[in-house]
């Protein structure tokens, strides 16, 4: 059956998408593949057609209609799988394309999968094969591919601001803890990267940074599928911590330490050194005795998993633990741990489909409010950002913070650290995930 | 937010162009609700079943149109639209059903109804209010979240929804103590064949009174009178105590001995299943530990502690008593905890050949020895998974695990089949009818046949909704197919051909003729012309006059009933 036959004919450029944001002109997209498609159609023809996965996939849920599931979305790559001929390639319609971007990259399906289908890992695996072929990333991510090619951030923001957080801190450059500040917090969160020193340098941490020349730790290429991309910066981050003389590498953005730990080695690029989620750092102290809370904030507090730090890199306590160490109430929201729900940043949603992923992030803060906590705590940057809009869209008054914000209160270290209010200015448009 | 979601999925490209009525419904309906995209409407032509292609030869499950509702007053609407053109209504859950119900017999409007998901908790009369799209498993959530635990649910708990199960009449998890779906339902918001959406049933008090019973009538309907839009279903306290046992035997002969031991006696355990021998070694070939080889029984019982634990023990005593060993605390839990995941096993398939039969339960062990004689006379790997639905019943879904790819896969088709027959010879039948299994209704029914029909015409005098299920076996030459056609094995083979052969006369005669509603649609859509012209020629008057043109239209609201 040729569930694809049809939607698109011939050669040529991908009709430009408009209404969800302001997209830039597109560059040109070839709509067919020649090399053949990822052959990973052995393990699909299992699916059962059970629908757990769509149940549980953020988009799918957003957006209902079958091809925007992953049930749905297998029926379409197996399909053209079927029609890749070796001479003459395959044609790929735009509602492929679509497929495979409208996804937060959460890995739910993968986890829900009744016979254990990987589709995370595979769509990972188109995305690439599209953008080999190139016929991929959507036009809509052409403002976040020229970003990180002209700025190395996907922020469009110059490279001579990104240590503007660190201004009046005199951080060395070299040292055995190097604190990876990654773009999001640099650009977006200053006030995380200068709580989180903060906080370190009261644990007697004498962090180093790497200041402008800090590059992005390219997990946004991965998410679009852009593997030159991602290996120039993947190569550039190996070089620079190396130089940076670190044995720890800190940082509080899942994005980078999933990057770090599960794709540089898939990609060839291990790092030599260990690295550490900030929660898990902080659990450590904690549980080693070093960090101490004289008292409890008050107020109940909700902790939310982030996809990447939870479900992709496993780590779920640790920030549980440090939450329940500072605060006077803890609770969990009705899906938490492996069955967190995706805040609806990732995977590049956000800037192709900046309204769907602001409302993936609403039923995270109703989630939320059904608990009564007042303040919702996650440990993710990109999760910080679009539940905060979520919120903010709903007129919700639920504050999102990083948990970072709560413990940096708990230790009275407020009055010490100057800076520490968010930066107004952001990114132009949107954000990608 | 109009068109949201709908962004690379309205254009329709090729020649595949939609016919003027479904058209028509894009225009007249809210934006964002009608699809007519090829690409996405090929994706609703099946259900969990995985058919041969030989089936399209039959029939053309490709809907015209899908729409994906909202709320309960866009399903109306359309519903409507659909009556005065005349095209057939085809209600959809999540498809997870393996009875083709919910796939097009020839076309026509599909209702992806999984947009109706709102869940309301009432504390006062202790129900959960669901739309008919409201995925089982958000329902049982919200219902523990605030105390309370839903009696009855499907195992397919986490991807089907609340309309799907009502209108198979469903048996699952929690029946041995609490019944099937039947027993949950106190009401029904329904759309029905005319265009009215009413309430069956009563939200705050038990239903049972005198007047027709037609709530009832809608459940396990296949979607053939009506459109579930809601229910509203009945709560149970939360328990103190969920306390798994898992029992392993030496085969199914003992397994049967100890499930008919139990179902004799006063113990009342929440849910009851159980998996033969080769279901087990097909989960070993998984790379799972199963510690029994012979057949296992996974039961969980719930309530205050004291009595869990006083059934628990006596339980574990008619265990040793009919031959079988009592599990450890951790096997027992682990399998509990997978009770939603049994068909895992289909990653070895790759496909999945399944039915769903209800035989005696005094006769379990008899059918499950025909059911691996079946699977064994095809020399492909299989198993058996069942419940205890009630003390006298079983419910068992015997499974093929074949390649769908390899042409000789066809004739392993046929084994869906002989287990509804197996299950018929000894006093059960099958557990659906839907598209593939209508023209054993005669059979299956006897005598109330007639009545059932009476019935659907009543409901249903134009035969919209769902057509060619249940009551009508229909391919898409509106032939009344014989049963053996249906027969997907061996024999039908032959039939098929035979079909084929007709296929070609009967294509040309639809065409001279004009297909069933084309020319209905055709009139609606030069009314709709008219329309339009006095429609634009209002709306210019009114903006001249300075009155809202968009109020006051096809607003009949929900009757109470
Ligand atoms: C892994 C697995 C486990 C399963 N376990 C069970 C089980 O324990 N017990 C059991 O009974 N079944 C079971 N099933 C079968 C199936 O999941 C259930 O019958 C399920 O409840 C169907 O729901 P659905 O939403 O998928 O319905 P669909 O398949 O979409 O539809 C089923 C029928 O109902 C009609 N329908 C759907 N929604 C409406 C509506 N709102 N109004 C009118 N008609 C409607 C359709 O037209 C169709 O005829 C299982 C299936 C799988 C894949
Ligand atoms: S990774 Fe998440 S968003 Fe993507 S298909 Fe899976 S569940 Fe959906
Ligand atoms: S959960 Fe797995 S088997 Fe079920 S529909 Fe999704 S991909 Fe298919």
């Amino acid at each position: 059956m040729q569930l694809l036959a049809g939607t698109t004919k011939g050669k040529g450029k991908a009709p430009a998408k408009k209404g969800q944001g302001e997209a830039e002109a597109g560059r040109s997209r070839n709509q067919l593949a020649k090399e053949r498609p990822p052959l990973f159609a052995e393990e699909l023809w299992a699916c059962m057609y059970c629908n757990y996965c769509s149940a549980e996939c953020p988009t799918a849920r957003e957006v209902g209609w079958e091809s925007t599931t992953p049930r749905g979305k297998i029926r379409m790559f197996k399909s053209l799988v079927d029609q890749w001929r070796p001479n003459r390639g395959v044609e790929v319609p735009d509602a492929f394309v679509r497929a495979v971007y409208e996804c937060t990259s959460c890995g739910r399906c993968s986890v829900v999968c009744h016979v254990g289908i990987d589709f995370l890992t595979h769509h990972e695996e188109l995305r690439r094969w599209l953008a080999r072929s190139g016929c991929g990333p959507m036009e809509d991510h052409d403002v976040m591919v020229r970003s990180l090619k002209n700025y190395g951030n996907p922020y469009l923001s110059p490279s001579r601001d990104r240590a503007r957080w660190a201004e009046g801190l005199d951080l060395p450059t070299k040292g055995e803890v190097l604190y990876f500040a990654g773009c999001s917090d640099s650009f977006v969160h200053p006030d995380v990267a200068r709580r989180t020193v903060a906080v370190l340098g009261a644990l007697g941490m004498d962090v180093a940074y790497l200041g402008n020349d800090e590059p992005c730790c390219g997990s946004t290429a991965v998410r679009l599928g852009l593997e030159g991309p991602f290996a120039d910066l993947a190569s550039d981050v190996r070089r620079r911590i190396e130089g940076s003389g670190a044995k720890l590498v800190v940082t509080a953005c899942p994005g980078c330490s999933s990057a770090f730990r599960e794709y540089y080695p898939k990609a060839g690029f291990d790092l030599d050194v260990e690295v550490i989620h900030l929660t898990e750092l902080l659990d450590r102290e904690l549980r080693e005795g070093r960090l101490r809370f004289s008292d409890r904030l008050p107020g109940r507090y909700v902790y939310y998993d982030p996809c990447h730090l939870g479900r992709i890199d496993g780590v779920f306590e640790p920030p549980r633990r440090v939450l329940e160490a500072c605060v006077e109430e803890v609770v969990e929201l009705a899906r938490s741990h492996e069955e967190s729900l995706c805040c609806g940043s990732g995977g590049g949603l956000k800037t192709a489909f900046p309204d769907q992923a602001t409302s993936i992030g609403g039923r995270v803060v109703e989630m939320a409010q059904d608990t009564g906590a007042d303040t919702l705590v996650t440990a993710c940057p990109w999760c910080e950002t679009n539940i905060g809009d979520a919120s903010a869209a709903k007129t919700a008054g639920l504050r999102v913070v990083d948990i970072i914000e709560v413990v940096h209160q708990a230790l009275h270290l407020d009055e010490a650290v100057e800076g520490t209010e968010k930066r107004k200015r952001r990114a132009p448009g949107r954000l990608v995930g | 937010m109009a068109g949201k979601g709908t962004k690379g999925r309205g254009g329709r490209k090729g020649g595949d162009a939609p016919p003027d009525w479904a058209r028509l419904l894009e225009r007249r309906m809210d934006p964002g609700l009608v699809c007519l995209d090829p690409a996405e409407l090929q994706l609703y032509d099946r259900d969990a079943a995985p058919l041969p292609a030989s089936a399209k030869w039959a029939f053309n499950p490709r809907p015209d149109a899908v729409v994906r509702p909202k709320n309960a007053d866009q399903v109306r609407k359309v519903v409507r639209f659909a009556i005065k053109a005349g095209v057939p209504i085809v209600p959809r859950g999540a498809a997870t059903w393996g009875f083709g119900g919910a796939v097009p017999n020839n076309g026509g409007i599909v209702f992806d109804l999984q947009g109706l998901s709102d869940i309301h908790v009432d504390r006062d009369t202790m129900t959960v209010t669901a739309g008919a799209g409201a995925i089982w498993r958000d329902v049982q959530d919200m219902a523990e979240r605030r105390g309370y635990m839903l009696p009855a649910y499907p195992t397919s708990a986490p991807g089907s929804t609340v309309g799907g199960w009502i209108n198979t009449g469903g048996v699952g998890v929690g029946a041995f103590r609490y019944g099937g779906i039947e027993r949950q339902v106190r009401a029904l918001r329904v759309v029905l064949p005319n265009g009215e959406h009413v309430r069956l049933g009563f939200d705050r008090v038990i239903p049972n009174s005198s007047g027709y019973d037609i709530k009832s009538l809608i459940i396990g309907s296949e979607g053939t009178l009506g459109i579930v839009t809601e229910a509203t279903l009945e709560l149970q306290p939360a328990p103190e105590e969920f306390r798994p046992l898992a029992a392993g035997f030496p085969t199914s002969k003992e397994l049967g001995d100890f499930i008919q031991l139990l179902a004799r006696s006063r113990i009342t355990p929440y849910h009851v299943s159980f998996y033969d021998s080769s279901h087990l070694s097909n989960l070993e070939r998984l790379g799972e530990d199963v510690p029994y080889k012979g057949g296992l029984v996974s039961l969980v019982f719930e309530g205050y502690s004291a009595m869990v634990g006083w059934e628990w023990e006596a339980t574990a005593e008619l265990v040793r008593r009919a031959g079988g060993e009592v599990a450890g605390e951790r096997f027992a839990n682990t399998t509990w905890d997978e009770h939603m995941f049994d068909l895992r096993v289909a990653r070895d398939g790759p496909t999945l050949l399944m039915n769903e039969v209800f035989v005696p339960l005094s006769r379990i062990s008899e059918v499950m020895a025909g059911m691996a004689r079946i699977i064994n006379s095809h020399n492909v790997l299989g198993g058996i998974v069942g419940t205890a639905a009630s003390r006298s019943t079983a419910s068992l879904m015997p499974y093929a695990l074949v390649d769908r790819r390899k042409w000789s896969t066809f004739f392993a088709f046929g084994l869906v089949d002989e287990f509804a027959q197996l299950a018929m010879d000894l006093g059960g039948r099958p557990a659906g009818v839907g598209l593939w299994m209508a023209y054993q209704m005669p059979e299956l029914h006897g005598e109330s046949m007639g009545a059932m029909v009476a019935i659907k015409k009543a409901l249903d005098p134009k035969d919209i909704m769902n057509p060619g299920k249940l009551v009508h076996a229909v391919s898409k030459f509106d032939i009344k197919l014989p049963a053996a056609v249906m027969n997907l094995g061996t024999k039908s083979i032959s039939m098929v051909h035979t079909l084929l052969a007709d296929s070609g006369r009967r294509k040309r005669d639809a065409r001279s003729n004009g297909s069933k509603g084309a020319s209905e649609a055709a009139e609606m859509v030069e009314e709709e012309r008219a329309e339009d012209l006095e429609e634009e020629r209002a709306a210019m008057e009114a903006a001249e006059a300075g009155i809202d043109t968009e109020t006051g239209d096809d607003s009949e609201g929900t009757k109470e009933g």
